[in-house]
């Protein structure tokens, strides 16, 4: 008997990604050929030095970057066969991202920054406005709505940011760094936010960090070391 | 010398006739249609001659300085719109990061180059609308200004012995509004064209790693 497809299939898979940037007339391999694949549900995450490549892997895997070579799959959709229209839209609704740096908009509030997804996708303002609502009351920052982010702590701009990346419900959540500008315990409060988000919305999580204490408590690590996967 | 009619013809020696006749209009504009009127009434003797062919060759200079007025200006607006691209494209640079993010959150580019082109739009509408109230309250205070003007500098600006008239004279034409206004916000929108396209063409990556 076999297990229906979107238990047994990856929701993400990358076969052979290679990356290399030009520095002046050197060329520096990032990436050397990486294979990865995630299941549904799962919270994996990539650990590895500064400059292991962590980040560059991410941006590839959510399609906000090309590799050289290599196949990038989500849900089954090969991202690098996507036009840039297409693959914006699929960006928008199945992707999720989390920076280090919040990437907030200084001029609009709580409420207007997590409403934005929604407005990219064309929803109405009132609608986009009450999902909006909802994402920031679920991440505890109900009393925050009107609040411009500099007016938030880094934790609570950090629950915006994840309130942003989850209001069109993705399938795949990345998070660069998400604890990177964070003290210890608001560090530990969105992990455990990204956590009780994981179980309760079903989501995929796939986080890059250079804490090995954060990694732990996740599903399974995967070790970057010199642009290639050292361990799983 | 001024004398009476009668004085004149018998001077002259013209009986009951006279040498020409002045037709006074309650419209000036009408001179033009008045004098086919005449002519075709009084036939190929007589010569009939409208106060702008009267005129003729202070009327060809303030031709010629409305052309050279049109030329500065489409000079100055022409500036100005670079002006409002070197603006935009700083603009793109600032914002560099949060279009990297836009993009990161969906945003197509199309979209993104539609928030930078609403930009230009707005502006545009703005500038356009202080320019129409200022432009109005210059003429509607013209004389005003000119006689500051010849009073702080002491030097007549519009000497009424060469164009004829003690003051400015001004035509606000509805349609020439709408040509100077619709051009400006044309133009205006325009010039954000080229760095709104830039804006899109940013690669979210390179634009999210952007210092």
């Amino acid at each position: 008997m076999t297990e229906p497809s979107s238990i047994t299939n990856p929701i993400l898979k990358g076969r052979g990604v290679t990356k290399s940037y030009a520095l002046g007339a050197k060329q520096i391999e990032v990436l050397k050929g990486i294979d990865l694949e995630i299941m549904p549900g799962e919270f994996v995450s990539i650990v590895g030095a500064s400059g292991s490549g962590k980040s560059t892997l991410l941006h590839l895997l959510g399609g906000l970057d090309s590799p050289d070579s290599g196949l990038i799959e989500v849900q089954g959709r090969e991202l690098t066969r996507m036009s840039g229209t297409r693959l914006s839209g699929f960006r928008n609704q199945s992707i999720g991202f989390v920076f280090q740096a919040y990437h907030l908009f200084p001029e609009l509030n709580a409420l207007e920054n997590v409403a934005l997804p929604a407005r990219i996708a064309r929803k109405s303002s009132r609608q986009a406005q009450a999902c909006a609502r909802q994402w920031l009351e679920r991440v505890g920052l109900s009393h925050r709505l009107d609040h411009r982010p500099y007016e938030l702590s880094g934790g609570e701009q950090q629950r915006v940011a994840i309130a942003r990346a989850l209001i069109n419900q993705p399938v795949l959540l990345l998070a660069d760094e998400p604890t990177g500008n964070l003290d210890s315990e608001s560090g530990s409060g969105i992990l455990e936010l990204l956590l009780e988000l994981r179980d309760a919305c079903q989501l995929t999580l796939l986080m890059a960090t250079h804490d090995q204490a954060m990694a732990s408590h996740t599903d399974r690590i995967v070790r970057l070391n010199d642009g290639k996967i050292a361990g799983i | 010398m001024v004398c009476s009619l009668y004085d004149a013809q018998d001077l002259f020696n013209l009986g009951d006739q006279v040498h020409g006749l002045h037709v006074m209009l309650e419209d000036p504009e009408q001179a033009a249609p008045v004098k086919a009127s005449l002519m075709a009434k009084l036939g190929p003797n007589y010569h009939v001659m409208t106060w702008l062919e009267r005129n003729q060759t202070i009327f060809n200079a303030l031709v010629v300085e409305k052309n050279m007025i049109r030329f500065l200006l489409f000079f100055i607006v022409l500036v100005a719109a670079f002006g409002i691209t070197s603006s935009m494209i700083t603009f793109v640079v600032q914002k560099t990061r949060e279009i990297g993010m836009l993009k990161a959150l969906g945003a197509s580019s199309r979209q993104v180059v539609m928030v930078f082109i609403s930009q230009s739009v707005v502006v545009g509408i703005f500038g356009v609308a202080i320019g129409l109230f200022l432009g109005l309250q210059a003429v509607a205070y013209r004389n005003e200004f000119l006689a500051f003007m010849n009073r702080t500098m002491d030097f007549s600006l519009f000497p009424a012995d060469i164009y004829g008239f003690a003051q400015l004279p001004a035509v606000v034409d509805p349609r020439d509004l709408w040509i100077i206004c619709g051009g400006s916000l044309i133009i205006c929108v325009l010039a954000g064209v080229f760095p709104a396209i830039n804006a899109g063409r940013l690669r979210p990556v390179e634009a999210l790693r952007h210092d």
